[in-house]
């Protein structure tokens, strides 16, 4: 079925909802108004105010309380309506959530699921475009999940709900409106599962979240030049599906990485860090990381086009290494 | 003015909108901020206000219509406004309409690129190994200074590795077409008409001033000035990569099938006292420029010496023949059969050409390419000549490099740039003419009634003209450029020029203006007159 | 201290001064014109001027997301504003933070913010740098009743209580924090009361009118330079517009916000101008007339001035 990134989110919320009665939905204007992007339209009039409540602006207070509802029991849905306002709750997530059952020497569960959303091209400036995944792959006790598409976006946070960690399920803003195909019916994507986007012998381009996209594009530019690249999408940072990266890299010995976090200490780091030590006889050329600048998002718009990696960019970086 | 009502942005992520209806209709007055249209996102409908006061004069999109956000949806008429001036906004917010609606095109164009270059490796001194070169090298017990790399800065990359592996087991691979179907119908003919290949020879005139320029560079950097790179040896290097863009080109052929080699081999034909040998220089395409010096330097030195090893001279899949360093201009080589094509390499000589509206002295090079008109059609031939021109005549990229600024390419006619300069050149001239034809000048002198010596009352055109009548004498092109560009440059008419080459009939230059009309008329037109 | 004619005229001049600027924003950003978000000001004038027109050089104002009027009420150029928010390289920030982060330093407006709540802390922090360096400046922290509920506000207070310092926290109650009106996000009408809890002075006036603002403020401030410490003044006020454009306000009812648009604080002051003879219509009409002019020059201004250059995009990251 054609569906929008949006609507795939509304459904597996949905779904799961009517599946299992503890899950609840928590957060600013996710009620009547259907969430600042419109993402839980429609749920507060299926499920009521009990299950889908609107808070005040005090995140601090949902995510903490998110956190105890969890391991009292229930499954919390909570929603951070941009991901950069991740940094007045952090200690709720990262010094409770993430660590609780460590502490507590694995006697309690905390299945929270913290939906947020990331990402430049809105000219939304500094504080509303962030890109900050890296700091929550960071963190020992927490999942973390990027879709780039309809149909992962739903059976990612299916898995996500289902999950009895906590986990960060990131999406993008820009991906909102994008449409693709999705499966009928209930299923579920493993978290910790990379996905081919698309197959190539010669170059393999780990993407994520709107990235997976532009290398896309910047695939089938250099397909008519000869260049097949291979693009890997990981899907979920932690886990992170380590054994698809290492074959890709292995079959075709070039690797470029591209997020549009900062480049510095990126989610590209780490990626490559793994390739350099378990799969370093693999590789034909250097690793090529393509990110943002080390810089905060600009508002004017030709800044920010030019500060998200763009599918010229990439072309560049893939055909550096031939 | 006529306001123009552009389709709003509503909501952080819309991009496109529908229309559910519009609350006034044309003809009406509307305020600033009083509803206008109402428009569903993708997720409520809006009514949106209209930004400006007036009277809506046109709906150019209808209820029902999905939009973009930002394109024209009306035009609102300003007071006194008059119906023309509305209907030319209207059709030019239709226009912008229409072009926004059918967009995409233009991105299309934009990616189509050039063929890319990847820079030839020139020197692979210090090399580079990547960790999977190494390894499949350690596996395989080959040792990797060997091998050349092709990857970015001369890196030895895995493929290197491979096909060096393939060479050591002399595999040649290749592939085998069966010359049926057409191919067959034309090879009878073909051979019917000549024994064995059918030859046919194009020739191309290439501007190597940017190859000149490119080999100067190149050996600068070589500090140690031990390497000097001929041009055969660049000739080798772009011969091998345009070989690998036209397979059929480096091919090889028996009567009734052709061989399609995997690797390109050159041979470099060698002048010996006593007739001629060609060895080959294996895998050419993934040698570099430093390499290939080595390997022909070494190849002909062997043949001299009558060293050639039997490989040497076997499993060609082309040759070069340079006849130019023995100054043949352009010539109709032979195929080196089994081979299906040669390329012949003539002499390079100077000649002005108009570059950016500008005289300058170029440097040109004949190549010739014979071949096989069995195996290869002559599109075939004269597009693989084109590319191998192409790529001649504008090297820079596939050595990274920048054209240097030069100078002396500008020709000034008359052998300088100052009035006095140009003086003292034509009196020069004149005088080492007196030496060897004193009747010729006398000639002149009498034709211009004695103005050429004397300086002070003949005027500087005077003087040019005069000077383009004896350079089509003497048959120099090269004068008969500069002068005639000179000329006009000074306000000559194009009669006045013609008039001027005539001159040279009288004294005996027929032979001369026949040989040099097409140049006269040529310079003049390109030079700006008719 | 009342105003007398020229600063009440001035008053007024600022209150139209933001209406149209903003009205012409709103007109620009529907038309595709400006990039990013923004969130009006329309309705909440009386606020921002009635505060800002107490204010002296050495003191500071901490804004929000919804910031344009606190710039304009302190002073800002409403050229290099609007060129700010066309994201234009002669904008306050050179295009690089736009509407959600106006900022003029120089004329101690510390930024309008993307963080709801986050400038209740700086301004006590502002208002603490003025009373370590004593010299007689206070701050101001403009900030909305959805704000109120943020743990910034709470530890804001009682940080600016505890160290008396010179700090003036203004609640802008336009009653709603994007969908979530005020009855749903707090049990208490009025959060003056919230003062309270922290042993300050807190109290509530209409925000409408900008008489009523001015006084409550003049009196805040003079205890904040006595040393007296930090007050809350609640504004009660309402946002005419959206939260932010493009929102098609299905949380609220159209009778609501007509019921607000009577109490128009800008036509309420002219209002009271005129009986109360300060002012004649036709001053009132020539001061409309010059706003036009200013907001159509600043507009221009801004079309006019080129894009930053992508080499903008690493600088100022750091101090060299
Ligand atoms: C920490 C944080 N949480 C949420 C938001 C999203 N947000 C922006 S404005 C806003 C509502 C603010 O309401 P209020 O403080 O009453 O100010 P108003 O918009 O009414 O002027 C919200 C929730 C944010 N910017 N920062
Ligand atoms: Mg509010």
């Amino acid at each position: 079925m054609e569906m929008t990134y949006s609507q795939a989110i509304n459904a597996a919320l949905r779904e799961e909802m009517k599946r299992d009665d503890t899950v609840y939905i928590l957060g600013e204007d996710v009620g009547i108004f259907g969430g600042c992007f419109g993402v839980t339209a429609g749920l507060i009039q299926e499920f009521g105010p009990e299950r889908v409540l609107d808070t005040p602006i005090s995140e601090t207070a949902i995510v903490g309380s998110a956190v105890g509802a969890a391991a009292a029991g229930l499954r919390p849905v909570a929603e951070i309506m941009f991901m950069d306002f991740m940094t007045v709750c952090m200690d709720e997530f990262f010094n409770q959530a993430a660590k609780m059952r460590y502490m507590f020497g694995g006697k309690v569960k905390v299945p929270l699921t913290l939906r947020t959303v990331c990402g430049a091209g809105l000219g939304a400036a500094a504080q509303h475009s962030q890109s900050l995944e890296a700091w929550f792959t960071h963190m020992p006790g927490v999942k973390v999940v990027m879709p780039s598409t309809p149909a992962d976006a739903k059976g990612l946070l299916v898995s996500s709900i289902r999950d009895d960690n906590p986990v960060i399920f990131i999406e993008h803003k820009m991906l909102y409106g994008v449409t693709g195909e999705v499966p009928e019916g209930e299923y579920t994507i493993p978290l910790g599962k990379a996905d081919i986007k698309r197959e190539g012998r010669d170059v393999t381009v780990v993407a994520t979240s709107l990235m997976v996209h532009r290398a896309l594009v910047a695939a089938e530019t250099l397909a008519g030049e000869g260049i097949e690249v291979e693009v890997v999408d990981p899907r979920t940072l932690v886990p992170f599906d380590k054994e698809t990266l290492l074959q890709s890299v292995e079959k075709t010995g070039r690797l470029v990485i591209v997020h549009e976090a900062v480049k510095n200490s990126g989610f590209g780091a780490e990626i490559a860090a793994i390739v350099a030590e378990e799969g370093f006889d693999f590789l034909d050329a250097p690793v090529k990381r393509v990110a943002a600048p080390f810089a905060p998002v600009p508002f004017s718009p030709p800044l920010e086009a030019a500060y998200v990696p763009s599918e010229e960019k990439i072309i560049e970086a893939i055909k550096s290494l031939f | 003015m006529a306001n123009i009502v552009l389709m709003p942005k509503l909501g952080l992520t819309m991009k496109k909108g529908r229309i559910t209806g519009w609350l006034k209709n044309e003809g009406d007055r509307v305020e600033q901020g009083e509803p206008l249209l109402e428009v569903m996102t993708e997720k409520v409908n809006v009514r949106v206000e209209s930004p400006f006061t007036g009277v809506l004069y046109k709906i150019l999109c209808p209820a029902g219509s999905t939009l973009p956000v930002s394109v024209p949806v009306a035009v609102i008429a300003d007071e006194g406004d008059d119906e023309a001036s509305l209907e030319a906004a209207v059709s030019e917010a239709l226009a912008a309409l229409q072009e926004a609606l059918a967009g995409g095109g233009k991105e299309e164009e934009r990616k189509k690129e050039a063929r890319p270059v990847k820079p030839f490796v020139v020197f692979a001194g210090e090399r580079k190994v990547s960790p999977r070169a190494a390894r499949l090298a350690r596996k395989e017990g080959v040792d990797i200074g060997l091998i050349s790399g092709s990857g970015p800065g001369g890196r030895v990359v895995e493929e290197d590795v491979r096909n060096y592996l393939e060479q050591l087991k002399g595999g040649q691979s290749y592939q085998v077409l069966p010359i049926d179907g057409m191919r067959a119908v034309i090879a009878e003919r073909m051979s019917a008409s000549r024994k064995q290949a059918a030859h046919v020879t194009i020739m191309e005139e290439v501007d190597v001033t940017a190859l000149r320029d490119v080999r100067e560079q190149l050996n600068a950097q070589d500090s140690s000035g031990r390497i000097k790179f001929s041009y055969t040896d660049l000739l080798v290097k772009f011969t091998a990569e345009a070989l690998t863009e036209f397979p059929m080109v480096n091919s090889r052929s028996s009567e009734n099938e052709i061989f399609l080699p995997g690797s390109v081999n050159i041979g470099v034909a060698v002048a010996l006292e006593n007739g001629l040998v060609v060895p080959n220089i294996k895998n050419a395409h993934q040698l570099s420029l430093e390499q290939i010096s080595t390997k022909v330097k070494d190849l002909a030195t062997r043949a001299r010496n009558n060293e050639l090893d039997p490989e040497d001279v076997e499993n060609g899949t082309f040759t070069i023949s340079n006849l130019g360093m023995f100054g043949a201009e352009g010539f109709t080589p032979i195929i080196n059969r089994p081979e299906t094509a040669i390329l012949g390499v003539g002499t390079i000589r100077t000649k002005p050409a108009l570059v950016d509206g500008r005289l300058e002295k170029r440097y040109f090079m004949t190549l010739s390419l014979s071949f096989d008109h069995r195996i290869i059609d002559g599109s075939l031939a004269a597009e693989f000549l084109s590319r191998l021109k192409e790529m001649l005549e504008d090297p820079y990229p596939w050595f990274g490099l920048q054209p240097q600024k030069n100078e002396d390419l500008l020709i000034s006619a008359g052998g300088g740039k100052s009035p006095r300069q140009i003086r003292r050149a034509y009196k020069d001239g004149i005088n080492r003419l007196m030496e060897t034809a004193p009747d010729v000048v006398m000639g002149f002198s009498a034709l211009t009634e004695g103005i050429f010596f004397d300086d002070g009352a003949v005027s500087r055109l005077n003087k040019e003209l005069i000077a383009v009548a004896l350079s089509v004498y003497i048959k120099c092109e090269y004068c008969i450029t500069a002068h005639i560009y000179k000329a006009m440059e000074l306000g000559a008419t194009p009669e006045q020029i013609l008039e001027a080459a005539n001159v040279a009939v009288f004294f005996g230059g027929g032979a001369a203006l026949a040989y040099t009309a097409t140049l006269v008329q040529d310079c003049i037109e390109a030079f700006g007159g008719n | 201290m009342a105003p007398n004619k020229e600063e009440m005229l001035d008053m007024y001049r600022k209150m139209l001064l933001i209406r149209e600027f903003e009205e012409t924003v709103a007109n620009l950003f529907s038309q595709g014109q400006i990039p990013g978000f923004v969130h009006l000001y329309v309705g909440e004038e009386a606020v921002a001027v009635g505060v800002c027109s107490n204010l002296g050089d050495k003191d500071y104002i901490a804004s929000t997301h919804r910031g344009h009027g606190h710039g304009i009420a302190r002073g800002a150029s409403v050229e290099k504003m609007m060129a700010e928010i066309f994201g234009k390289i002669d904008g306050y920030c050179k295009g690089k933070g736009g509407s959600m982060h106006i900022a003029a330093v120089e004329l101690g407006f510390l930024g309008a913010n993307g963080i709801v709540g986050a400038g209740l802390p700086l301004a006590a922090g502002a208002a603490f740098a003025n009373k370590y360096l004593k010299n007689g400046g206070v701050a101001v922290c403009f900030f909305g009743d959805g704000a109120s509920n943020r743990a910034t506000f709470h530890e804001a207070l009682n940080l600016a209580s505890i160290w008396k310092l010179p700090v003036i926290f203004v609640c802008e109650n336009n009653m709603y924090g994007i969908s979530m009106s005020q009855e749903r996000h707090q049990n208490i009408n009025d959060i003056a009361d919230r003062a309270v809890a922290y042993g300050i002075p807190g109290v509530s006036v209409d925000g409408n009118d900008v008489m009523a603002v001015y006084e409550a403020a003049a009196e805040a401030i003079k205890r904040a330079r006595a040393g007296e410490g930090p007050t809350l003044i609640e504004c009660k006020t309402y946002r005419f517009r959206g939260h932010f454009e493009g929102d098609a306000c299905v949380y609220r009812s159209e009778e609501e916000v007509n019921e607000w648009k009577k109490k128009c604080p800008i036509q309420r002051f002219g209002t009271s101008l005129l009986e109360m003879n300060i002012a004649s219509r036709e001053e009132l009409d020539a001061i409309s007339a010059e706003v036009k002019e200013q907001i159509k020059n600043a507009v221009e201004f801004a079309r006019k001035s080129p894009y930053p250059d992508v080499s903008e995009l690493t600088t100022d990251v750091y101090c060299d």
